[in-house]
């Protein structure tokens, strides 16, 4: 058989061989090429599978407090009104409570005011007079009391001032397990929509999807394509 | 050999000791206040005020109110905004709607830290707010710091612009 002939089947074998693979590169590399036109950025694939082959689960960790008509749940470092997450974050949870016009988070550090919409008022910390080490707190009608290891504290609703007072054992709220209705809504809310497609076209594309086995297999494509290329050359230039 | 260890060790110290808490903002009001804190008072943004509030800062505000100290023609505020990454809690007087005094208190970014510094936050010293939001005065700038440099800028501005509402309002 001649050197051309061989190489001619040469050529046959590998490009059928990396069809497949050049027929992906080729459809996510133009999709890619379009990505803004496109909006790939924001439109997402919902797909379980593919959120647990990427890693993304809820964390374990979730507090919840129930304030009023309203849940307040931290899950990881992410916080939650009912199945809304917030614009804001904090450090551990220690307790909620509803007033009469706003809802309250409490963190060990800082209190969160929010409207019953989920908007932040305000973030009261040390700055703001707020005393340290908080533990609990709750509402007794207009006005907060709040638990440090310090000792007990009072404010009235606007919460711009703290008195220290006696309250005695009280009551101060615990975490409470979430209704599962709001529980799957805190989770799909973490999750997100999914995952952006165009994340998961330039992972196909690279081959990362399945990585560092499948940015092989892509590169192996890419020398198959390169034979292919040099190999056509070859026999372009040597035709009868 | 004593003297390049010396200054190794001063370099080290003052990267260090360039972020943290420089003064707590109880002791600052303290301060600006010989020991009397007034009462707290709030400034609610409302749907004007954030469009101005917006227009300054380059974002929606993050909360609904603003908290402030006030006490013979003096507003103290105790503002936050975020240099590169994390914010940079700064406390702020303003009198007779000049800036009196700027002060860096809490720094938790490893660069920028310049600006903490005097020969930086005296250059506000007067300032005043023009009709279009601006500083009245130019402020140099400090290499290796512009975003530092940026947010104190646009919290004087809006430190000032909300003692003017403050003032409407009472």
């Amino acid at each position: 058989m001649s050197p051309l002939r061989t190489l001619f089947r040469l050529h046959r074998t590998l490009g059928l061989i990396a069809a497949l693979f050049f027929l992906v590169i080729v459809i996510t590399g133009l999709l890619l090429n379009h990505a803004q036109a496109l909006r790939l950025d924001s439109r997402y694939i919902p797909s379980s599978l593919l959120l647990r082959w990427y890693g993304i689960a809820p964390p374990d960790r979730l507090t919840a407090f129930l304030a009023g008509d309203h849940w307040i749940t931290q899950l990881g470092e992410r916080l939650y009104l009912d199945g809304q997450e917030l614009h804001a974050h904090g450090s551990q949870l220690v307790g909620a409570a509803a007033l009469p016009d706003m809802l309250l988070a409490a963190f060990d550090t800082h209190l969160l005011l929010l409207t019953p919409q989920g908007e932040v008022i305000e973030d009261v910390s040390s700055a703001e007079g707020l005393p340290a080490e908080v533990r609990a707190v709750t509402a007794d009608g207009a006005n907060v009391l709040l638990r440090t290891t310090r000792g007990d504290y009072r404010t009235d609703s606007q919460l711009l001032n703290w008195r220290q007072v006696e309250t005695g054992a009280g009551h101060w709220p615990k975490p409470q397990p979430l209704p599962a209705a709001i529980l799957e809504q805190v989770n799909e809310a973490y999750l997100g929509k999914g995952l952006p497609l165009e994340r998961v076209l330039l992972d196909v594309h690279s081959g990362r999807i399945f990585g560092t086995a499948g940015v092989w297999v892509v590169d192996g494509a890419a020398l198959i394509l390169l034979t292919l290329v040099l190999s056509g050359v070859y026999m372009w230039l040597h035709r009868r | 050999m004593h003297r390049t260890w010396l200054l190794l060790l001063a370099c080290i110290s003052n990267i260090a000791l360039a972020q943290g808490t420089y003064q707590p903002p109880e002791d600052f009001l303290k301060e600006t206040f010989s020991g009397k804190v007034p009462e707290p008072r709030v400034l609610w943004i409302t749907k004007d005020l954030r469009a101005e509030v917006n227009q300054i800062m380059g974002h929606e505000p993050g909360a609904l109110r603003i908290r402030y100290w006030s006490q013979d023609g003096r507003t103290a505020w105790v503002l936050d905004e975020v240099g590169k990454e994390q914010p940079i809690t700064t406390g702020i007087v303003v009198h007779d709607n000049r800036i009196e005094k700027i002060k860096v208190l809490v720094f938790r970014e490893s660069r920028g830290w310049e600006v903490r510094y005097p020969f930086f936050t005296d250059q506000f010293r007067g300032a005043t707010l023009k009709t279009d939001r601006q500083l009245d005065k130019s402020i140099d700038g400090i290499t290796g710091a512009t975003l530092s440099v940026r947010a104190l800028t646009k919290l004087a501005r809006l430190a000032l612009f909300l003692t003017q509402q403050a003032h409407l309002e009472q």
